[in-house]
């Protein structure tokens, strides 16, 4: 048995563009491992692979070479798809039938019995708060009420992978909690949890692992915390109000501060206690000294700015 | 093979919603509106007239109904993009395409069966006397919108509602001249005729389901003709269905 709930090894794409006079290279030998248990987070600018892979994951796109295997098997087999949940980007699903009824469509697509497709539903209505529009045709639904619709229909079958396409897009920050709590519950529960998206912050509180992907190349993976802590920056700021206009310091050390105030960047401690020196001397207040934090979106516009270097050099 | 009736229920739930049925009160208009008129202007053939214009209708309809919902069945879901949800769910894309032709299939026979019994009805009411041939008519037009529908649900896997119609519509005008269309070319050139020929047997025949002049002069037609004509409506839609499967299942959703 595989110890992978996704395995995906250099993995490549080609779309053709201009009425098939060109090419575009989607996936350049991708290739990335989801263990069993965790929440992985996937991310990348627009443009960069994340949904081609997933279509490549849920078998809607067929891969030019290489291998994905969920659960150590191919996607393309039904009985591989039993295993796995799937919310698409900006979901859209039939909007002549009600919330309910798309749901007991999709029970009886995964082959559930009639009971437990009403009690599957039920929950999942209640538990992403559309029990009051379960009746409603989906076309009256708002562009939030569909992402929650959608989901609901992913987890219906109670699957042990759910892979979610950019899940928070269209949720009000109240909706993203909401989403942000259900993923860890399914995680809780046993469940994998493999999610693109472009709102760092939620990835950073709720993702064992992460995998920055550009230009269809995989550019970091690996444990939120670790990448954090290896990128961790050795700057300090020190912000001071009442300095006189003559208080110069090299161009790279003061950065932009509210008005009265100045804001000071140091990458060492020599160079600290020379600055502190200087500010007291001219009996300044020091407001405060904060050692600075690289936050995970720092990071990751850091590591695509240096893959984008690299990639003109 | 449960989910090919779920997907079947959606797309006659989705014609009923669209309200798809609403054209059985305007061929209810058309047939007693005809009946009224041809009763002022005639009185020995009116029972033939009332037959002939009946079918017709019904046979307008049914055509119409199979290609304005039939061409759209499947590439309206890739362009709304509703098919990435379904196709991703433990189903076969066969499956998928069976359920969505037996959908369109119920939808267009439910609709033409309460049409055919709007004409019985309207027969009785003027006291037309109901043969068995009136009901050959009517099987054969299934049959016609049988292999239509095959042939849209086909078109609709690979190419946008525009073009299926209008290969639809080129199909139903060549399916009933393909006869005439045989008899010219056996008389041209050896290369044209091999060509006429092999065109003559891939386009289908549509006026082997014509029984319209059996319906209106009550003539019968012989149960092995009858048996060839249904087994060669089953082949030539199986087979479109078939080309339908293999095509959708080598594409890419993007």
């Amino acid at each position: 048995m595989s110890d992978l709930a996704i395995d995906i090894s250099n993995l490549e794409k080609q779309f053709t563009i201009h009425l098939g006079v060109r090419r575009r290279r989607a996936l350049d030998r991708l290739s990335l491992g989801v263990q069993r248990g965790e929440i992985y987070g996937f991310l990348g600018p627009n443009g960069a692979g994340k949904t081609t892979s997933i279509k490549i994951l849920t078998s809607l796109l067929r891969q030019d070479a290489g291998e994905a295997r969920i659960f150590g098997a191919d996607p393309a087999l039904e009985s591989t798809r039993r295993r796995l949940g799937f919310l698409p980007e900006s979901p859209v699903f039939y909007d002549h039938l009600s919330g309910r009824e798309f749901l007991r469509l999709c029970g009886r697509l995964c082959g559930m019995e009639r009971a437990l497709i009403r009690k599957r539903s039920d929950e999942l209505l209640e538990r992403v708060g559309l029990t009051h529009a379960a009746d409603l045709q989906v076309r009256r639904y708002s562009k939030g009420m569909n992402q929650r619709l959608g989901i609901a229909q992913a987890l219906l079958h109670d699957p042990e992978l759910v892979v979610l396409d950019e899940p928070m897009s269209g949720l009000d920050p109240m909706g993203r909690a909401d989403i942000r709590d259900l993923i860890v519950e399914l995680r809780k529960s046993g469940k994998t949890i493999f999610f693109s998206t472009h709102i760092i912050p939620d990835v950073e509180v709720i993702c064992d692992r992460i995998g920055l992907v550009n230009h269809g190349r995989m550019v970091a993976e690996g444990n939120v915390g670790a990448l954090l802590d290896a990128a961790r920056s050795k700057t300090t700021e020190v912000l001071v109000t009442g300095l006189p206009a003559s208080f110069v310091t090299p161009a790279e050390q003061e950065a932009v501060a509210a008005s009265g105030q100045r804001l000071f960047l140091v990458d060492s401690e020599d160079e600290l206690g020379r600055l502190l020196q200087r500010v007291m001397a001219e009996k300044a207040r020091i407001v405060s000294v904060t050692p600075r934090r690289e936050s995970l979106e720092d990071l990751v516009v850091r590591m695509l700015d240096q893959d984008r270097q690299e990639r003109a050099a | 093979m449960g989910y090919v009736l779920a997907i079947a229920g959606q797309t006659l739930t989705e014609a009923r919603r669209n309200r798809v049925f609403y054209s059985v009160f305007l061929f209810g208009l058309v047939v007693v509106l005809n009946a009224v008129i041809f009763t002022e202007v005639t009185s020995t053939t009116m029972d033939r007239v009332l037959k002939d214009t009946g079918l017709a209708t019904i046979n307008v309809f049914a055509l119409a109904l199979t290609v304005f919902t039939g061409v759209g069945i499947v590439n309206r879901e890739i362009d709304r993009k509703s098919i990435y949800t379904i196709l991703a769910k433990p189903i076969s894309r066969f499956g998928y395409i069976l359920g969505k032709y037996l959908g369109l299939l119920a939808v267009i026979v439910i609709t033409s069966t309460v049409m055919f019994i709007g004409l019985l009805v309207v027969m009785k009411g003027y006291k037309t006397e109901i043969h068995a041939g009136i009901f050959l008519g009517f099987f054969g037009i299934l049959l016609e919108v049988m292999v239509l529908g095959a042939i849209a649900v086909l078109c609709s896997s690979f190419t946008t509602s525009f073009v299926s119609a209008f290969i639809c519509a080129a199909l139903w005008v060549s399916g009933h001249l393909s006869t005439e269309f045989l008899r010219v070319v056996r008389k041209s050139t050896s290369v044209r005729r091999v060509f006429g020929e092999f065109l003559y047997y891939v386009l289908p025949n549509l006026e082997r389901f014509n029984f319209k002049y059996q319906a209106t002069y009550d003539l019968m037609v012989s149960e092995r003709a009858l048996l060839t004509v249904l087994l060669f409506g089953l082949a030539y839609s199986a087979a479109a269905l078939a080309a339908a499967v293999l095509i959708f299942s080598r594409r890419d959703f993007r």
